[in-house]
């Protein structure tokens, strides 16, 4: 359901730039949630 | 992004290849080349044995005792099959996935909307994405048919067609970097046929979202206690928004754990509020009413930020949709009810059921629309979906397997329905037209069909209200409510027992209007994104639209979307014909066009990929597909007979009206005469503008699959492979090869902390 979400992120951080600063979970769902705002996926019938 | 490296290097041991892009890394494809064994054979055949019984009782048992259970037994059995042998065969001969390659997942992952997901977890994402009122709504509608086609049509035309189209979509667009179905349509049949799909998919989506709210506003109408639980949800969700954007932000199980045991208390305090004056005052709305309620909202959720109102929503719905469809199949199982409705209804044939109109070919098709084959599946299978892909071969277990469990959830649909009383199923679905709304005029008019069973008094009509909680249940259309009913019976039976059945109807509907409502939010801000980008590609001024921060562009669009929808949707209501039987078809041709459109643009791909001898895969259901829309919009537009032909209703009215007459028909005054005159030019348009729009796109593709024969034409738009650098797993059930493979991942993880071992969604954080 997204619980994991940015546990991932952070793992993916660490893996992808590693030493580089690492934004919060706030400021994470921030991010997410204008990304949606931007482009909103879509749904179905 | 990953670098393309040296070509992969494969080592095969007996009859499994184990292919590696890196030295240092364990393998990232494990192909099992081995024979089928005896013991798989014994499984099959036995599946195949139990499922071949299950139909023949389906088909041929008469008498009046078939049981439900049969139908589910029937369709997983079918299901087991096609996804074993068809499905493998797909695999085998068009798809032919390569896991040594990357998925556009593991090639852009940012951690956001790209990531290699868990396949287990990504099932339920596509599956709660492809879901929807559809799949519940078409087949209880097509119910005045009979079980049997509807039956027949949802499980086999899933593994045919349905199945077929989400699956390949999927697996092209995987391919393209996770494009979507414009974008593709565009890249492989050029200008004219991208623009036709593009312009096709937003007037699609309009009439979708018409319809959809349409529904909604049936089943709520003068219910204090369906407007008060749906009411609520707003509210709830403002506060599940609130709770995750500013105290424990990324909660989201337990917010939504929240979120459902307030919707649950909203549902029950709904019985008590409409039962005291003030309540059912305030609620008690009319369907002209509750449509503009129904329109300032989803102009409001277009606008409002996506985390206050649109995600949690989108949670709440996902978690009601998973759990109650679980419920209902347990309760299926646990009460294994019996079908009152015949097994072919004599509407079949002679085509002038109050429901719909229109004879089973190609109706039943049309009605029946998500659960057996739904264009829309393929604005998700491409686009959304790729981004969260682990590995090619996962596409058959959530492209063909996600539309499998589609399907099932259809069955149920159509079991809930066919379990209810003949009369009472009639009394609830012909229009007020025909039942003349009152709980005498509707009895006398059903026993009148000629149904079989014992005729029906007024009393029990009013009881089967006064049970679920209702002042009346007669023209309740739009498949929602009679739905609510059939699910309220079989779970009081399962859980619960009689005094809590109003309880569960009222579930029933807040659980059917809560998705709805979900999609007409999103598709509502969906349509406004398309909207906005073909505009912005028209240049000029305009260009400003594709910039999705311009707060007055994101309004008008919206405004226009909404506008589009509304207008449509308040002229179903107030459609003195019964705006269900005349805007359905409408829904249903819409929707099965999309698929032409999709299975088109996949037809193409698959001949442009030198596969003509396979190309009879998606190509029959393509012209399936085109016969069945083909036929319906002709029908809707050329019949002379006026319940069926929009135009030949339209010019009988308009005689009328040129005649003086201030009552002809369904319309009662001078006004309604008007009212028809106008639905139908605008209803017979809309079906003019579908049929052009898709042979647009059917003929273009034909032109660029013929030059692709010859020789001729652009090539093929797939990109250039990376070369992966993960390992999952590619069915549900892990195999010993692929677990071994899994362990030296494991270990190899500890030794280089930059590579992941384990996927993501289900790692233990």
């Amino acid at each position: 359901m997204g619980d994991n979400h940015y546990h991932r992120y952070v793992d993916h951080r660490n893996r992808a730039h590693p030493g580089e600063p690492v934004c919060s979970e706030a400021e994470y769902w921030r991010m997410r949630h204008a990304a949606a705002d931007a482009d909103p996926g879509a749904r179905c019938c | 992004m990953a670098t393309p490296a040296a070509a992969p290097t494969e080592e095969t041991v007996g009859d499994i290849t184990y292919i590696r892009t890196d030295s240092d890394l364990p393998p990232v494809a494990v192909i099992d080349r081995s024979p089928i064994g005896a013991r798989h054979r014994t499984i099959f055949g036995l599946i195949a044995v139990l499922g071949a019984v299950a139909w023949a009782i389906i088909a041929f048992f008469r008498g009046e005792t078939v049981n439900a259970v049969w139908f589910v037994v029937a369709a997983i059995c079918t299901y087991v099959i096609g996804f074993r042998f068809y499905a493998r065969l797909i695999e085998m001969k068009i798809v032919q996935p390569r896991d040594d390659h990357a998925t556009p997942a593991e090639i852009f992952e940012n951690g956001t909307d790209y990531m290699p997901t868990d396949r287990r977890v990504l099932f339920g994402h596509h599956f709660a994405a492809i879901a929807g009122a559809g799949p519940l709504v078409g087949p209880v509608l097509a119910t005045q048919m009979g079980y049997l086609p509807g039956t027949i049509w949802i499980i086999i035309g899933a593994v045919v067609a349905g199945c077929v189209q989400d699956y390949l979509v999927l697996s092209i667009s995987t391919r393209r970097r996770g494009r979507s179905l414009g974008q593709m349509a565009r890249d492989e049949l050029g200008a004219v046929g991208g623009v036709a799909a593009i312009v096709g998919v937003l007037v699609i989506m309009v009439i979708l979202l018409a319809v959809l709210a349409l529904v909604v506003v049936n089943a709520l109408a003068e219910s204090p206690w369906g407007v008060f639980s749906i009411a609520m949800t707003i509210p709830i969700a403002v506060f599940m928004g609130l709770y995750l954007r500013f105290l424990r932000p990324g909660r989201v199980s337990e917010v939504s754990l929240i979120g459902v045991i307030l919707l649950l208390a909203a549902v029950i305090s709904g019985g008590w509020v409409a039962q005291t004056d003030w309540g059912a005052d305030w609620f008690s709305l009319s369907k002209v009413t509750l449509s503009w309620c129904i329109i300032v909202y989803g102009l409001a959720a277009s606008i409002l930020p996506v985390w206050l109102l649109l995600a949690p929503r989108d949670y709440l719905s996902t978690f009601m949709k998973v759990g109650t469809i679980a419920l209902l199949a347990l309760g299926i199982l646990l009460a294994r009810p019996v079908m009152e409705a015949p097994a072919v209804s004599q509407f079949a044939t002679r085509g002038d059921g109050p429901v719909f109109a229109g004879s089973l070919f190609p109706f039943l098709f049309i009605t029946i629309a998500c659960g057996a084959l739904s264009g829309f599946h393929s604005l998700i299978s491409s686009g959304t979906t790729p981004k969260l892909l682990e590995k090619e071969s996962q596409m058959r277990l959530i492209g063909y397997g996600g539309m499998l469990t589609e399907s099932f959830v259809a069955i149920m649909a159509l079991i809930t329905a066919s379990i209810l009383n003949q009369h009472l199923y009639f009394v609830m679905n012909a229009p007020a037209a025909a039942t003349g709304g009152a709980a005498a005029s509707a009895a006398e008019y059903a026993n009148g069909l000629g149904l079989s069973g014992a005729p029906i008094t007024p009393e029990q009509i009013t009881a089967a209200a006064d049970a679920v909680g209702e002042h009346s249940i007669v023209s309740r259309t739009g498949g929602a409510p009679t739905l609510a009913i059939g699910m309220a019976e079989v779970l009081h039976q399962a859980f619960g027992g009689p005094s809590v059945k109003a309880f569960w109807y009222h579930f029933a509907i807040m659980f059917e209007a809560l998705f709805i409502l979900t999609t007409v939010d999103a598709g509502t801000r969906v349509a406004r994104f398309m909207l906005s980008d073909g505009l912005g590609n028209l240049g000029g001024p305009l260009k400003k639209l594709r910039d999705p921060s311009w707060r007055v562009g994101a309004w008008v669009c919206s405004l226009i979307v909404v506008a589009a929808w509304g207008s449509i949707l308040l002229m179903g209501v107030t459609d003195p014909l019964g705006g269900i039987n005349t805007l359905f078809p409408l829904f249903g041709i819409a929707n099965q066009l999309l698929a032409a459109i999709a299975l088109t643009v996949v037809t193409v791909v698959v001949v442009k990929k030198g596969l003509l001898r396979w190309a009879w895969i998606p190509a029959v259901p393509l012209l399936w597909d085109l016969t069945v829309t083909m036929t319906a919009s002709w029908q809707k537009i050329f019949s002379a007979d006026p319940k069926l032909g929009y135009w030949k209703q339209h010019s009988q009215y308009v005689a009328a009206k040129e005649a003086g007459k201030t009552a002809f028909g369904a319309a009662k005054t001078p006004q309604q005469i008007d009212e028809v005159i106008r639905n139908t030019f605008i209803q017979g348009t809309l079906s003019i503008v579908f049929a052009v729009l898709v042979l647009i796109v059917f003929v273009t593709g034909l032109i660029v699959a013929l030059r692709a024969i010859r020789g001729e034409g652009p090539p093929l738009a797939e990109e250039q492979p990376v070369p992966s650098r993960l390992f999952a797993p590619s069915g549900l059930i892990v195999s010993a090869a692929e677990k071994e493979v899994q362990e030296q991942w494991d270990a190899s993880s500890v030794a280089h902390a930059t590579s992941r071992a384990r996927s993501v969604g289900t790692a233990h954080h």
